[in-house]
């Protein structure tokens, strides 16, 4: 049905310049990552027509924004839904006319009765904006997002500012939204794990730049170390299928790309499940032939793909691929010498403890 | 002995100024509250002249504008058949120009208060601009609507000076409740300037209080 949302703009934005030339799916959630101040927000507010590129192209199906044939679609002519951080309720109205607000609006007709019950919504109805929950509002701002009929959802982070037990609460909403009723999304976030669980196709953002675009599984291994997040540690994240269970020793094996990684399982999480699990580059460490009578578990056979070496710091970050995916190890400059480390050298990586990624 | 012409004439005057104001000032505020056009400093500053010029200054160009020999004074005795000076018309339009201000700010700065976070989400669900300002920004904006119509009302009430200069002092015309009390002082009737200026007071005193008394007892849903 529609078509790829093509956007080529440039645009000026204090002291970065947002530039983006991509073509985003028309199918599933895709996620825009990047720290605060990569310009995440903009590229929603200029698609949405919030905001006037300084040259450029964007296009769905029709053409919205041409800063050569002088074409700018006004935001409420464009086929858009966007969902704010802060749910922006019409305080004057209560939930249900906030409802048939987007509704009378919609080019077409969305049952109101299914999406009410979709986002549980009974109670709740009478209610004006000012007393709803944190939880609810989103919930609330949703439904009317989708009541307008959108051919394509914008979520600038939608779960900001909620506790981990609400998050959890509002994804099953968003993943439904997206299978129910088959709507594109664009999907701000910094967080890493909103990533890890909502995300299909996922763009990385950095100053203002596109720095990669690919499927979740693509992008996963270098999303700590592309952040560049001085908060999070430097780490590489992985999805992996839980193949076998020790229940024994406690212990789980997790296939992350051919290589099968013992894992202790601490709550117990059946086979055949999707993870994540994070391994800190600080709990990597390499030798050049498979140790025997070590305590640690996880080795994993690599080959090795950049060494960066800062002149300045002790330490020095070792990038190998095993299967097609990347990790990082952080080990001493002297280690590196004295291993005579260098691309395309066969290493193994004992990996002294990983962790599952945190669950939404 | 009550002469009610004046305090009748007065509150024709106010009501027809306040209202006529409500239909210019409403779309000149929205305007304000939006634009981003250069213009907008230069127009902000023509509104808000009446309330640092003297009511002698404005009326004595007015006076100017509605002679007979001038363009828009000769339009109006053609088209009319009366003169734009020293009639009820032409205090109304110089009441209207004298309490631009009190209409416009109040409203200007309620409809900034809504925010352009709203009238984003609005404009996201397919809001045309014109829809936005009916059905959000205008219900939001209750309290400017009525702050900015007890403001002009209350200052058409008071006028004095402008209308002195535009309308003169002829009864059932322009002879207005604050003019017939300068008459009334100036021939030292004392006993009818303060039954004027009580009826004034006491008046003004009571509308004052009966809508801040409704607007605190109905208070909007907001926030």
């Amino acid at each position: 049905m529609s078509d790829k949302l093509k956007i080529n703009i440039l645009k000026k934005l204090g002291r970065i310049t947002l530039k983006v030339n991509q073509s985003l799916p028309s199918k599933g959630i895709t996620v825009i990552f990047g720290p605060s101040g990569s310009g995440k927000t903009s590229i929603l507010k200029l698609l949405s027509g919030f905001m006037r590129p300084d040259s450029g192209i964007i296009q769905m199906n029709e053409l919205w924004y041409d800063s050569k044939n002088k074409v700018s679609l006004p935001a409420y002519k464009r086929p858009i839904g966007y969902m704010f951080q802060d749910g922006r309720l019409f305080p004057h109205l209560n939930v249900l006319q906030n409802l048939e607000f987007a509704k009378k609006r919609a080019p077409k007709a969305i049952p109101i009765d299914e999406i009410i019950s979709v986002f549980e919504l009974e109670s709740l109805l009478s209610e004006y904006p000012s007393v709803l929950s944190g939880g609810e509002t989103r919930r609330v701002a949703l439904a009317r997002t989708v009541l307008s009929a959108p051919e394509i959802l914008f979520l600038d982070e939608p779960l900001i500012g909620l506790d981990r037990a609400r998050k959890r609460s509002i994804i099953p909403f968003i993943e439904n939204l997206v299978k129910k009723f088959d709507i594109p999304c664009i999907y701000v976030t910094h967080d890493i794990e909103e990533v890890c669980r909502l995300a299909d196709h996922v763009m990385l953002l950095s100053s203002g730049r596109v720095k990669d675009f690919g499927s979740l599984d693509e992008i996963l291994p270098q999303l700590d170390v592309a952040t560049l997040d001085t908060d999070t540690k430097l780490s590489s994240l992985f999805s992996g299928m839980i193949v076998s269970q020790d229940n024994e020793f406690s212990m789980v094996n997790v296939d992350i790309g051919g290589a099968i990684i013992k894992v202790p399982d601490v709550s117990r999480r059946y086979s055949g499940k999707k993870i994540f699990i994070r391994i800190n580059a600080d709990a990597i460490s390499i030798a050049l032939v498979p140790p025997k009578k070590i305590s640690i578990q996880n080795c994993i056979e690599a080959m090795i793909v950049g060494i960066s070496v800062d002149a300045q710091s002790p330490y020095a970050l070792v990038k190998a691929r095993f299967s097609d995916l990347e990790i990082t190890a952080r080990i001493t400059r002297s280690g590196v010498e004295s291993l005579k480390l260098t691309e395309g050298k066969t290493i193994y990586m004992l990996i002294k403890s990983v962790s599952f990624d945190s669950q939404l | 002995m009550i002469e009610f012409g004046p305090l009748i004439l007065t509150l024709k005057l106010s009501l027809v100024v306040t209202v006529l104001l409500l239909f210019i000032g409403t779309p000149l505020a929205w305007w304000l509250s939006c634009t981003r056009s250069k213009l907008k400093p230069f127009i902000e500053a023509l509104t808000a002249l009446p309330l640092v010029l003297p009511p002698t200054v404005l009326g004595f160009y007015l006076l100017i504008l509605f002679n007979p020999t001038s363009p828009i004074g000769s339009f109006w005795i053609n088209f009319t058949g009366e003169s734009l000076s020293f009639s009820f018309f032409g205090i109304v339009l110089a009441s209207v120009i004298y309490s631009l201000p009190f209409m416009v700010q109040p409203l200007q700065s309620a409809f900034e208060n809504v925010g352009f976070e709203i009238r984003e989400a609005a404009a996201s669900l397919r809001a045309s601009p014109l829809d936005v300002f009916i059905k959000i920004v205008a219900p939001l904006s209750k309290r400017g609507f009525l702050t900015a119509s007890i403001l002009t009302f209350a200052h058409t009430l008071g006028e004095f000076g402008i209308i002195l200069m535009v309308g003169g002092n002829i009864p059932g015309r322009t002879k207005v409740m604050s003019i017939a009390i300068y008459e009334h002082v100036e021939t030292l009737d004392y006993t009818q300037a303060h039954i004027l200026s009580g009826i004034l007071l006491v008046f003004s005193f009571c509308v004052l209080f009966l809508i801040y008394t409704f607007n605190r007892r109905h208070p909007l849903n907001v926030g």
